[in-house]
């Protein structure tokens, strides 16, 4: 339950919306809150107060010139990195190296979510996945060893992530998948090769 | 992208199903949660967070630090009195629980930007906290510029006069239980799975039973409350509150258990002593209690399915 900035000077507890006194919350004790009783700290930031500066005009779009999706009236400044929309000065809200629209902006406090938050599906974690769980049943090994060995090989081609991740889990689950394909080989080879070999040597 | 720029930064978070980290870069720190099998990344540049908050739980630190004494308690109690083999388990059981102390109390940080708060899984522990906000104050600050907060106050209202507001009934946001609360439930079922695999073994039946009986109700009536929080439905405060009262009562009981069986356990077995057959009947209402936190788990979701079948879709 985090607090929010509210307006100058205090902030409100997210969960019951009582206000904190500034001070205490930012102090090194922090402050409790009246009604629900957490105890919350935090620090803030000279972003927490914008400036209530007037918006900048936009000029006015002319002929063949991209307008803002909007005010089709206005002059386009630059388009949203998260829908493509173009934007004029008023709907134009950076943040970070982005530019967003309003919608994405909503749209993304209600989901939680936005182009900012990246997703990486870790196939060597799932590759050692398939290389370990059929393990559990010997028979589901038949389709978990070939199966790892093709993940295991896409997670050594995949594109490295922001952060530096190792290649042993992907090394890990190709050897347990060669390893299951090969005992499979050997025990194939073992029963049918003897039967065939019986059966050559009896015709 | 070049993986050098990062650095690490204090703060991580571990469970069975996922893993936190935070790492710095030059203009904006990286939050990557992880659940083993997929990383979200979220970044937050310096010059846009307008906050940075804790809130600790105290009273969350407490209960657990209880929970985890007392089963080292009835463990040293097992070793003296039955058996040194009972030191096995308490070791490990109390260098945990000295960890967990030594960790500092425990919360959920999170950071404010213009698009709402995000929280920071892999802060989790007060000097965590100090520790983060200690390497990036001084960047956010140099970012932005320093904030006076004596300006602030200056206009801000006397908000400590300020009477209560009526109390608002918020929709809770959808991660409020993802994560640690649903790791707990399910830890929770699990324990009472392996003592229900350890009654077998016949050393205390009936203690055994009510405790993996306790544990697996608490388990599934924690899934209930989360299941019912995360569906957004407003299905009243008297029937929350009555799921949470169960859970104290089972839990009461599962401590209750484990203290009678340890204590049973502990008396050297003798001609004058009865058989450890039998538990002394400390909730008499015990199946009764259990009974209902089965009905009202299902009442809980069939107010959820009626209530969601009712709304119009979006």
């Amino acid at each position: 339950m985090p607090v929010t900035v509210e307006h100058s000077g205090a902030v409100a507890c997210l969960g019951c919306r009582h206000p904190l006194p500034l001070t205490e919350v930012t102090g090194p004790h922090g402050a409790r809150c009246l009604r629900c009783q957490c105890l919350q700290r935090g620090r803030l930031f000279h972003a927490a107060f914008p400036p209530m500066a007037a918006p900048v005009p936009s000029p006015m779009a002319s002929a063949g010139e991209a307008c803002c999706f909007e005010h089709p009236t206005k002059r386009a400044a630059a388009s949203c990195d998260s829908c493509g929309r173009f934007l004029c000065h008023l709907c134009q809200f950076t943040f970070g190296v982005r530019n967003l629209c309003p919608q994405c902006i909503a749209i993304a406090r209600q989901n939680n979510s936005g182009p900012w938050i990246n997703r990486r599906l870790n196939w060597d974690t799932v590759a050692l996945a398939t290389a370990i769980l059929p393990t559990l049943g010997i028979w589901t090994t038949i389709a978990g060893g070939p199966l790892a060995i093709y993940l295991g090989i896409r997670a050594l081609r995949q594109a490295p992530g922001p952060v530096l991740r190792g290649r042993s889990r992907a090394i890990v689950a190709i050897t347990l998948g060669s390893l299951q394909v090969l005992v499979w080989a050997l025990l194939l080879i073992t029963v049918f090769g003897t039967a065939l070999f019986r059966g050559g040597r009896l015709g | 992208m070049d993986s050098s720029i990062y650095q690490p930064l204090p703060g991580r978070g571990f469970g069975p199903f996922r893993r936190d980290r935070i790492w710095l870069a030059e203009d904006h720190f990286l939050s990557v949660s992880s659940s083993r099998f997929v990383d979200t990344y979220e970044r937050f540049y310096f010059a846009d967070i307008q906050a940075i908050y804790f809130r600790e739980w105290y009273s969350q630190y407490l209960v657990i630090l209880i929970a985890q004494l007392v089963p080292c308690f009835a463990f040293l109690i097992l070793a003296i009195a039955h058996h040194r083999a009972w030191l096995m388990p308490l070791f490990p059981l109390a260098t945990w629980t000295i960890a967990y102390a030594w960790l500092g109390p425990q919360g959920d940080c999170s950071t404010q930007t213009l698009l709402g708060t995000h929280a920071i899984p892999a802060i989790s522990r007060r000097p965590a906290y100090d520790q983060l906000l200690q390497r990036l104050v001084p960047l956010i600050e140099t970012a932005q510029g320093a904030l006076d907060i004596e300006g602030f106050t200056l206009v801000a209202p006397a908000v400590s006069d300020v009477s209560p507001p009526p109390m608002e009934r918020l929709a809770p946001p959808k991660a409020l239980y993802r994560g640690w609360f649903f790791e707990a439930a399910f830890i929770t079922v699990a324990v009472a799975g392996v003592v229900s695999l350890w009654n077998a073994t016949n050393i205390h039946g009936v203690g055994l039973d009510r405790l993996g009986n306790a544990l697996s109700l608490v388990g599934l009536l924690l899934i209930v409350v989360a299941l019912v929080r995360a569906s957004r439905v407003d299905v009243g405060g008297p029937v929350i509150g009555c799921l949470w009262g169960l859970v104290g009562i089972q839990c009461l009981s599962a401590v209750s258990a484990i203290l009678a069986v340890t204590m049973q356990m502990a008396v050297p077995r003798g001609t004058s002593t009865p058989p450890l057959t039998s538990l002394p009947d400390l909730l008499p209402f015990t199946n009764a209690i259990q009974i209902a936190c089965i009905l009202l788990a299902i009442v809980g979701l069939l107010l959820i399915i009626n209530q969601k079948n009712g709304q119009p879709s979006v």
